[in-house]
């Protein structure tokens, strides 16, 4: 019961026990009031204790002392005691990942995946009749292809509803924003286009490697997680759940990588704020890491050189 | 602030955590909780006036709970199955005769989880720091999800006894 994993036959079962057993109903509310302050005690029971940051900082702190403790014993012990605490190097991890993604060009391929965990279905084309989609309407983020250098330098290539490219961007120095038809904008701001990215209003360092990492680690819980071959998990992966504390972004992050070269194969934003709409949780799937040339990200290299352009 | 809604506030305080516990276990997530909860707050606060201080208060909390859950789950929230009213009625029952002796008990919880295994800590953060149940957690864990929630079952039970025991240390009831 406390873990949503009655179906109706045992919902009625556990009724009919609870309703004729006042001494089951008292254990079935001890647990439960355990139940809620161990919710308590892992998430909200945090606020006011200290700020994200300052749990970070201390769990930091904490690691390195503990480990200067170990080394000063035995570097094997340490090396073991790290490989045993599916926690304790979590943090390392990530590190490893994101100076990985520091380096060169990825490309992924992003889905959308629904609330039931299946992949979303595009959105259909309009009926023959039906009236034409407004200008602005935001093309999917389900199919669509993003190559990624920096924070600043990106490209974003999706589809809308009636099958065109619309492209957005960074060189770096200026923003902007291709259509197949109409003008090309551009601007200065160069996070004027990047809302159509997953994770960029979030800071998440993957989808931005040059972040902070500290952000990652403050807002989420990492935990290591071993692969599971035999369930279709081939390669460890690193989860993540948002502190209680934190505000916005995804509840859940889960990246698969390779230890050995510490690539990132895949990463899930998981239950994304729903307030402007948009997909339940993201999947990118790495697609290549072959390297692009520098004008891969301006705009000139994604449309034909007598388009109009706008600076804004 | 009049001392009406001072003795409101007081008496909310005081039941909350057992409202809270009693939610919980209704709507089966924090996050529900949370909200049905503040909705809760909400309705004591503004109905204290039909509020009897002759009789006791949690059990008319709880009925106003109980409301707001039934609110949240008209409005299409994510419920796992219901139980029915009587089982309800006989945990809420439950809950008004534990009243406050195992909220001082709980004290002792962090130290609890702390003696933990890693592997155990790790369970308890997946599902109470990520809320996530047992059938992602088994995903996550490369387990079978009877197995998560059979070991979600004695982690509690163990975390019970350790509290219990602790608590008989201090000279408290165990």
């Amino acid at each position: 019961m406390l873990d949503g994993t009655l179906d109706a036959a045992g919902a009625d079962r556990l009724s009919q026990a609870l309703a004729s057993d006042p001494e089951l109903a008292r254990e079935v509310a001890a647990l439960a009031v355990l139940h809620d302050a161990l919710s308590k005690e892992h998430g909200a029971a945090v606020i006011g204790r200290t700020s994200a940051r300052q749990i970070a900082a201390w769990t930091i702190v904490r690691r390195v002392a503990a480990a200067a403790a170990v080394l000063a014993v035995a570097g094997l012990l340490l090396w073991t005691g790290l490989r045993t605490s599916p926690t304790a190097n979590a943090g390392d991890v990530v590190a490893r990942l994101v100076a990985r993604a520091r380096t060169g060009d990825r490309t992924y391929v992003l889905r959308a995946v629904d609330e039931q965990g299946g992949k979303r279905r595009r959105d259909a084309a309009p009926a023959a009749d039906a009236p034409a989609p407004a200008r602005d309407k935001q093309p999917s983020i389900d199919g669509a292809i993003l190559t990624v250098r920096d924070p600043d330098r990106y490209v974003l290539v999706r589809i809308d509803a009636e099958g065109r490219r619309v492209i957005t961007g960074c060189d770096g120095t200026q923003a902007w924003l291709v259509r197949e038809d109409g003008a090309v904008r551009t601007s200065k701001d160069l996070r004027r286009f990047s809302g159509a990215v997953p994770g960029s209003k979030f800071d998440l360092p993957f989808v931005h490697p040059h972040e902070s990492l500290a952000e990652l680690g403050a807002s989420y819980d990492l935990v290591l997680v071993p692969p599971a071959p035999g369930l279709g998990q081939p390669r460890p992966r690193i989860v993540g759940s948002r502190r209680a504390d934190a505000r916005g972004g995804p509840r859940t992050i889960e990246i698969a990588y390779d230890p050995a070269t510490s690539i990132i194969h895949s990463m899930q934003l998981g239950n994304l704020p729903q307030a402007r709409g948009g997909p339940r949780s993201v999947e990118f799937q790495l697609r290549d890491e072959s390297s692009q040339p520098d004008a891969f990200y301006g705009h000139a290299a994604h449309h034909a050189p007598d388009r109009h352009v706008i600076e804004e | 602030m009049d001392q009406r809604t001072k003795q409101a506030f007081a008496l909310w305080t005081a039941a909350q955590p057992a409202v809270s516990a009693f939610v919980h276990a209704l709507v089966g997530n924090a996050a529900l909780r949370d909200e049905v909860l503040q909705e809760t707050a909400v309705a004591v606060l503004e109905s204290f006036g039909t509020y009897d201080p002759a009789r006791p208060f949690l059990p008319w909390a709880l009925t106003i709970a109980r409301r707001a859950a039934a609110d949240a789950r008209r409005r299409g929230a994510r419920f796992p199955v219901p139980l029915s009213e009587a089982a309800q009625d006989s945990l809420a029952a439950a809950f008004e005769q534990a009243g406050s002796a195992d909220r001082a008990r709980l004290d002792h919880l962090t130290d609890c989880i702390q003696a933990l295994p890693a592997q155990q800590r790790e369970l308890c953060d997946l599902r109470y720091r990520g809320d996530l149940k047992p059938a992602r957690i088994a995903e996550l864990m490369g387990l079978h999800p009877n197995t998560v929630a059979k070991s979600l079952q004695r982690l509690r039970e163990q975390l019970r006894d350790c509290i219990d025991a602790r608590a008989a240390g201090d000279g408290g009831t165990a």
